[in-house]
């Protein structure tokens, strides 16, 4: 008599269902339904993947026959062996949770779900459930977990603690992207990944709580060591009654201001540094600041009022053009020859 | 291929002990209906793998994270949104009913419709296709871009138009149409 396969009572959590007996007949009828596959093995090999209908199989096990025959041959089972394996292509969800750190080194934990579906039978059947007679969500998700863990970890670290809490949709879609060649490879698609939840520690959600109000990063770090301290001096037997009195007005002073950066001023002789309201280099006592319209002699750097005709310390010549005396030509000061017409400057 | 065509195809296939069974009275009418049903399923397979190919085309270019940090919130969005458009339509043509009526049922599914249905289906093969050739266009694009997005908008219009048109199948299923 011809059987008829089908999967019949299937649980929430089955994703595969192997079809116990191996012995199917010439003629048998395999029913798949509208929302499974069939992986159809015949003598070990891979022969196609049923989507749904009514498939009448075709096997080299005859009925009747081909016991005989094996009897014969003296085989103490019917050598024609085909396997039938039902995947469900209902969209499964799986579950996510791991520790990581964001890009601040902050310590976080997370938790979420993420839905996937079987998207090739056939490379899923091979590559990830074997010989086993069924496969369950429970068992997917150990196999999965390393992928998840690794690429989540991964991502999250590429995220301040701010940017995951406020960019949760982004840091999702980032990570079910990083994701989807790990799901491709076993013949699955991932469908979605939601965080459920995003936690840290108490210490690093105040931190975020005063950054978030506009505090600055500093500001928040002496706080906590104000804070520390206190509890430390409120902990310590041996500490003086008075010292929490001494030390926390110190602590509690607001930090200060940082001493604005003083512009500085090179010395055009020796190259000394001097501040900007010196007048006078205080390495080797040459004048440093030069009158509005004022020029630096090129010769000493030393600082000569505007309109001064020669350096008031070497008496070079400040004008940085003269005239040539032939062809009238503008020409720089120290020049040996006019370069228009070759007049001898010297 | 038109949807008679495929049928054509379908039908050539059929096995001597099928062609011999398809006299016996009774049986032929159910086996011509089984025979049309079998070629949309065909087709149907054909426009449900250009679609996939469209999504899968789509994903790797954002598995990359290069790529994908680019996305601001609003582009996250978009992408989100078109693909789960783009999963509904591919899986509402996947999982479509086969087309069905009860023996004393008032509207009838005989083998006129089924063609209707055929026919149908047959057409999504083009639209399928113009939106495959569109997410290889778009994957090429600047992410974020003004044409990235202009492009992105445009092919949601032509998902949310493929939707539609699988409608009319069960509009002609139901006697509605046609």
């Amino acid at each position: 008599m011809p059987k008829v396969i089908e999967w019949i009572g299937a649980r929430e959590e089955d994703i595969v269902w192997r079809y116990p007996n191996e012995e199917i007949a010439w003629g048998d009828n395999l029913i798949v339904h509208e929302y499974e596959a069939a992986v159809f093995f015949r003598d070990g090999k891979a022969y196609d993947v049923f989507r749904a209908g009514r498939h009448v199989l075709t096997t080299a096990n005859l009925p009747l026959l081909t016991k005989v025959l094996s009897k014969i041959a003296g085989f103490d089972k019917v050598p024609f062996r085909c396997t039938i394996i039902f995947i469900s292509l209902k969209q499964f969800q799986g579950r996510f949770g791991a520790q990581s750190q964001t890009k601040e080194l902050a310590p976080i934990k997370f938790f979420g779900s993420f839905w996937f579906r079987v998207e090739e039978p056939n490379l899923f059947v091979n590559e990830v459930v074997g010989g086993q007679g069924a496969f369950t969500t429970d068992k997917l998700q150990g196999f999965l977990r390393g992928y998840f863990n690794e690429r989540l970890i991964d991502t999250l670290s590429q995220y301040s603690l701010s940017e995951v809490y406020g960019k949760l949709d982004e840091t999702s879609l980032m990570a079910k992207n990083a994701l989807f060649d790990a799901f491709s490879r076993i013949g699955l698609e991932l469908i979605d990944v939601k965080f459920e939840g995003i936690d840290t520690t108490p210490e690093w959600r105040d931190r975020l709580f005063y950054v978030k109000t506009g505090v600055a990063a500093t500001e928040v770090l002496r706080m906590e060591t104000v804070q520390k301290s206190a509890e430390s001096l409120s902990k310590s037997p041996g500490a003086a009654v008075g010292a929490g009195a001494v030390i926390l007005p110190q602590v509690l002073q607001p930090a200060p201001a940082p001493a604005p950066l003083v512009p500085m001023v090179l010395c055009p002789k020796c190259n000394f540094q001097n501040p900007q309201t010196a007048k006078f280099c205080s390495n080797c006592g040459a004048p440093l600041q030069v009158a509005a319209g004022g020029v630096n002699c090129p010769k000493c750097g030393t600082a000569n009022p505007a309109g001064a005709k020669f350096c008031l310390n070497c008496g070079s010549p400040l004008q940085s053009t003269v005239k040539c005396p032939k062809c009238g030509s503008e020409i720089q000061a120290g020049a040996r020859f006019c370069p228009n017409c070759g007049e001898k400057l010297a | 291929m038109s949807g008679k065509e495929y049928l054509e195809k379908v039908r050539g296939e059929r096995s001597l002990l099928e062609r011999i069974m398809g006299y016996i009275p009774g049986y032929r009418g159910y086996k011509e209906k089984e025979l049309r049903r079998e070629s949309d399923r065909l087709v149907r397979m054909e426009v449900v793998n250009r679609l996939k190919n469209a999504k899968m085309t789509f994903k790797r270019s954002f598995a990359n994270p290069s790529v994908a940090q680019k996305l601001s919130g609003e582009d996250t969005y978009r992408y989100e949104a078109l693909l789960s458009r783009l999963d509904r339509v591919t899986q509402r043509i996947d999982r479509a009913v086969a087309g069905y009526a009860g023996m004393f049922d008032a509207v009838k599914v005989r083998e006129d419709k089924l063609d209707q249905v055929l026919q149908a289906d047959a057409s999504l093969i083009e639209k399928a296709e113009s939106i495959r050739l569109d997410v290889e266009k778009i994957v090429k694009l600047e992410v974020g871009g003004g044409e990235w997005r202009q492009a992105m908008d445009n092919l949601t219009s032509k998902v949310e138009e493929l939707d539609r048109l699988v409608d009319q199948r069960t509009e002609i299923l139901r006697g509605l149409q046609g």
